[in-house]
C-alpha cells in the first residue's frame, strides 16, 4: 500500500527512479568499471567516431555526386593529394568519398543485421527455453544444422542464390547470424524458469507471454548485448566478405569490400586505392571490439580476459 | 566410450540430413534459372527442355531431393552445369588443396600461439596485457583479404621474396600425387627443390588464413594459464621446489591445453570456409576458389557440394576435439 501512496507524493518520475534505484546503481557502478580501462574508451571513441562519420558524411564529402556513380575519366587513379586525400579509382571517383559513404553502408549492414539476428534468435531462444520438450527439440535440433556449416560459407551460399543486392547480403547474413543468439537465450531461459521470481509470477496469475518477456528477458539482457557488441564487428566483416567475392553488394554502391575486390587487381601500381577501404573496415571492427570487450569486462563478471 | 561413440556418431545422421535438406533449399531459392543460363539466349525451347531433363531440373522439387540424396548415398554430388564435370571428382582435385593450407594455418598458429600465450600470462604485467590485447583484437579485427593483400604486397613485391600466388608454378613438374598434399608428395618423393618451392607457395596464403586463429589461442592460453597457476597443486609444486619450466610444460600446460582444443575444433571449420577469401586473393587452387567461381556462374551444385562437405568436416572435427578432451583431462568421463 506505501508504494501506491508514494505515487501520489512523489509524481510517477521520482516513483519511477526510486524503483529503479538499485538498476541505476549498477549502471553507474558499470560505467565506472568501463571508465578504468583505456582500451574500452578509445573503443568507444573509435565507434562513435564512424557513426558520426556515417550519419553526417553527405553533408560534407568532397565529391558528393561521386558516391552515386559519376565517371570522371580524366582524373583516373590520382594518387593522394589534397584535392583527392585517398587518391581515386579507376573511374576517376573521390576515394576519400566513396569510404567515408560506405561507413553508412557497413553500419546499416551491421545494425540491421544484429537487429534481425537478435529478433529471430530471442524469440526462438525463449519459446524453446521456456517450453521445452518437443517444442525445444525441433528449434535446437533446427539451430544445430544451421550451426554446423561455418557462417561465412552459409551466408554465401544464401547471398549468391538470392542474387546480389545489399538487401539479400542483410538477408542471408541476418539467416545465419540468429542461431547463436537462440541457443545463449535457450540456454539462460531454461536455467532460470525455475527461478523464485519466476515461481512467484506464475502463482501471482502472470500470462506466460507476460512471464516470458517482463520477468525473464529483462534479467538475461546482459549476455545479449554483450554478444552483440562483439558480434557487430564480426557482421560488418562478414558483409564485406560477401562483397569481396561478389554476391554483396553491387557497383557502384560504395561497399568497402566491393571497393577492395575492384582495387585488388590495380596493387602494387595504385596502392592507395584498396588500402583506404581496408583501412577503414579495419578501423570500424577494431573500434566495435574494443568496445565489446569492455563491455564484457563490465557486464558479463564471469568472462575472463 | 563405445556407448557414447555410438550415440555421438549417429546424431551426426540427423544433422547431416538436415543439412542436405537446408542446401537443396537454399539452392533452389535461385531466382535465375541457370539452365537459361547455360543454353543461351539462341537456344530453342527443346534445347532447353532437354537441357532441364538431363540435370532432372524438369522434376518436382519432392522428386529431385529424393534423387539428390539417392545420388549423396553413392557418393555421387551431382554434376556441375557449367562444365559438365562431376562434382565429386571436382572436390577430389580441389579438397587437398585446401585441407593442406588450413592444416597449414592451424599449425602455425598452435606452433605459436601456445608458447606466446604462455609468455604473456607468465610474464603477467600491464603493458604487455596491453600489447596482447591488442594485437590479439587488431589481428581479429583484420579482414582476412586485407591481410592477404598486405603480405602480398610486402613479402611478395616490395621484398619479393615469396610467390605472389599458385600453389605450384605451372612450368614445373608437381611431384607424383600420393595424398594430394603437395609438401608431403614432395616428401616423400624426395624431391627437396618440389618441397622447398611447395613451402613458399604455401607459407603466404598459411599466415593469413592463421592470424585470427592465432590470436584467440594467444587469448585462450593466457587465460587458462593464469587459472590454471592459481591451482592448489602449482602451489604444491611449487613449495616442493620443482623448477619453474617442468612446473609449465608438465603441469600447467596439459590442464590448459583444453581450451585451445575447443579454439582448434571450432576454427578448423571457420578456417575451411575463410580459405574462400584467402584463396581467392592467393589464387590458390581448392574448393573456396572453386566455389567462388561457381558462384559467379550460378553453378549450385558445386557450391552445395563445398557446403556439405565443410558441414561435414567440422562435425567430424569436433567429434574428434571432443574425444580428445578426454585425453588431456582424465576426469572427463564419457557416457
Amino acid at each position: 500500500m506505501t508504494a501506491t501512496s508514494a505515487v501520489t507524493s512523489m509524481g510517477p518520475l521520482a516513483h519511477w527512479r526510486e524503483r529503479n534505484q538499485s538498476r541505476f546503481e549498477n549502471w553507474r557502478r558499470g560505467f565506472y568499471r568501463f571508465r578504468q580501462s583505456t582500451l574500452s574508451l578509445v573503443g568507444l571513441g573509435i565507434t562513435l567516431f564512424i557513426f558520426l562519420v556515417a550519419v553526417t558524411g553527405p553533408l560534407w564529402v568532397p565529391y558528393p555526386e561521386d558516391a552515386a556513380g559519376a565517371v570522371h575519366v580524366k582524373e583516373r587513379f590520382q594518387p593522394p593529394t589534397l584535392a583527392h586525400p585517398f587518391g581515386t579509382d579507376e573511374l576517376g571517383r573521390d576515394i576519400f568519398t566513396l569510404v567515408v559513404i560506405g561507413a553508412r553502408v557497413s553500419l546499416a549492414v551491421g545494425v540491421i543485421v544484429l537487429l534481425s539476428a537478435v529478433t529471430i534468435g530471442v524469440l526462438l531462444g525463449a519459446i524453446a527455453g521456456f517450453f521445452g520438450g518437443l517444442v525445444n527439440e525441433v528449434i535446437m535440433r533446427l539451430t544445430d544444422i544451421f550451426l554446423t556449416v561455418p557462417s561465412l560459407i552459409l551466408a554465401i551460399a544464401v547471398a549468391a542464390a538470392l542474387g546480389p543486392s545489399v538487401l539479400n547480403m542483410m538477408l542471408a547474413i541476418s539467416l545465419v547470424w540468429w542461431p547463436g543468439y537462440c541457443r545463449l537465450v535457450q540456454a539462460e531461459v531454461a536455467s532460470r524458469k525455475q527461478d523464485l521470481y519466476v515461481q512467484a509470477a506464475r502463482a501471482a496469475g502472470a500470462s506466460q507471454r507476460r512471464i516470458i518477456f517482463t520477468h525473464i528477458l529483462p534479467n538475461i539482457t546482459s549476455p545479449i548485448i554483450v554478444k552483440a557488441s562483439l558480434d557487430m564487428g564480426f557482421a560488418i566483416l562478414t558483409a564485406a566478405a560477401l562483397g569481396f567475392v561478389g554476391v554483396g553488394a553491387r557497383p557502384p554502391t560504395p561497399e568497402w569490400g566491393l571497393m577492395f575486390s575492384a582495387a585488388r587487381s590495380y596493387v602494387p601500381q595504385y596502392w592507395w586505392y584498396p588500402i583506404f577501404p581496408g583501412l577503414a573496415l579495419f578501423l570500424t571492427v577494431f573500434g566495435f571490439n574494443l568496445l565489446g570487450d569492455g563491455l564484457r569486462d563490465v557486464l558479463d563478471p564471469r568472462a575472463k580476459r | 566410450m563405445v556407448y557414447y561413440l555410438l550415440r555421438r556418431v549417429l546424431f551426426i545422421i540427423p544433422v547431416l540430413f538436415g543439412l542436405t535438406l537446408l542446401t537443396f533449399t537454399i539452392s533452389h531459392l535461385v531466382p535465375g534459372d541457370p539452365v537459361m543460363l547455360v543454353a543461351g539466349p539462341q537456344a530453342t525451347k527443346e534445347e532447353i527442355a532437354a537441357l532441364a531433363a538431363e540435370f532432372g531440373v524438369d522434376q518436382p522439387l519432392p522428386t529431385q531431393y529424393v534423387r539428390y540424396m539417392a545420388g549423396l548415398l553413392r557418393g555421387d554430388l551431382g554434376r556441375s552445369i557449367m562444365t559438365r564435370r562431376q562434382v565429386a571428382d571436382d572436390l577430389r582435385l580441389f579438397f587437398p588443396a585446401t585441407l593442406e593450407l588450413v592444416l597449414a594455418a592451424v599449425s602455425i598458429a598452435v606452433l605459436l600461439g601456445v608458447p606466446l600465450g604462455i609468455f604473456s600470462a607468465v610474464a603477467r604485467d600491464r603493458a604487455p596485457d596491453n600489447l596482447i590485447r591488442i594485437f590479439s583484437l587488431g589481428s581479429i579485427s583484420t579482414p582476412r583479404f586485407f591481410l592477404a593483400l598486405l603480405l602480398q604486397i610486402v613479402f611478395g613485391i616490395i621484398l619479393g621474396i615469396l610467390p605472389l600466388g599458385g600453389r605450384f608454378p605451372t612450368l614445373q613438374t608437381p611431384p607424383p600425387t600420393v595424398t594430394g598434399f603437395l609438401t608431403l608428395d614432395a616428401a616423400l618423393a624426395r624431391d627437396w627443390g618440389a618441397l622447398v618451392t611447395a613451402l613458399r607457395h604455401l607459407t603466404l596464403p598459411a599466415f593469413a588464413l592463421s592470424l585470427s586463429m592465432l590470436a584467440t589461442i594467444i587469448r585462450m592460453m593466457r587465460a587458462s594459464v593464469l587459472e590454471v597457476l592459481q591451482q592448489d597443486y602449482v602451489l604444491t609444486a611449487r613449495a616442493l621446489g620443482l623448477p619453474q619450466p617442468l612446473i609449465l610444460f608438465k603441469y600447467v600446460l596439459k590442464n590448459a591445453f583444453i581450451s585451445t582444443l575447443t579454439v582448434i575444433g571450432l576454427y578448423f571449420g571457420w578456417l575451411l570456409g575463410g580459405s574462400v577469401l584467402v584463396e581467392t586473393v592467393f589464387d590458390w587452387p581448392g574448393i573456396g576458389l572453386y566455389a567462388t567461381n561457381s558462384i559467379i556462374a550460378l553453378d549450385f551444385q558445386p557450391i552445395m557440394g563445398v557446403t556439405l562437405l565443410i558441414g561435414i568436416m567440422f562435425v567430424v572435427t569436433n567429434l574428434i576435439v571432443d574425444l580428445l578432451y578426454g585425453l588431456f583431462d582424465p576426469r572427463i568421463r564419457y557416457t
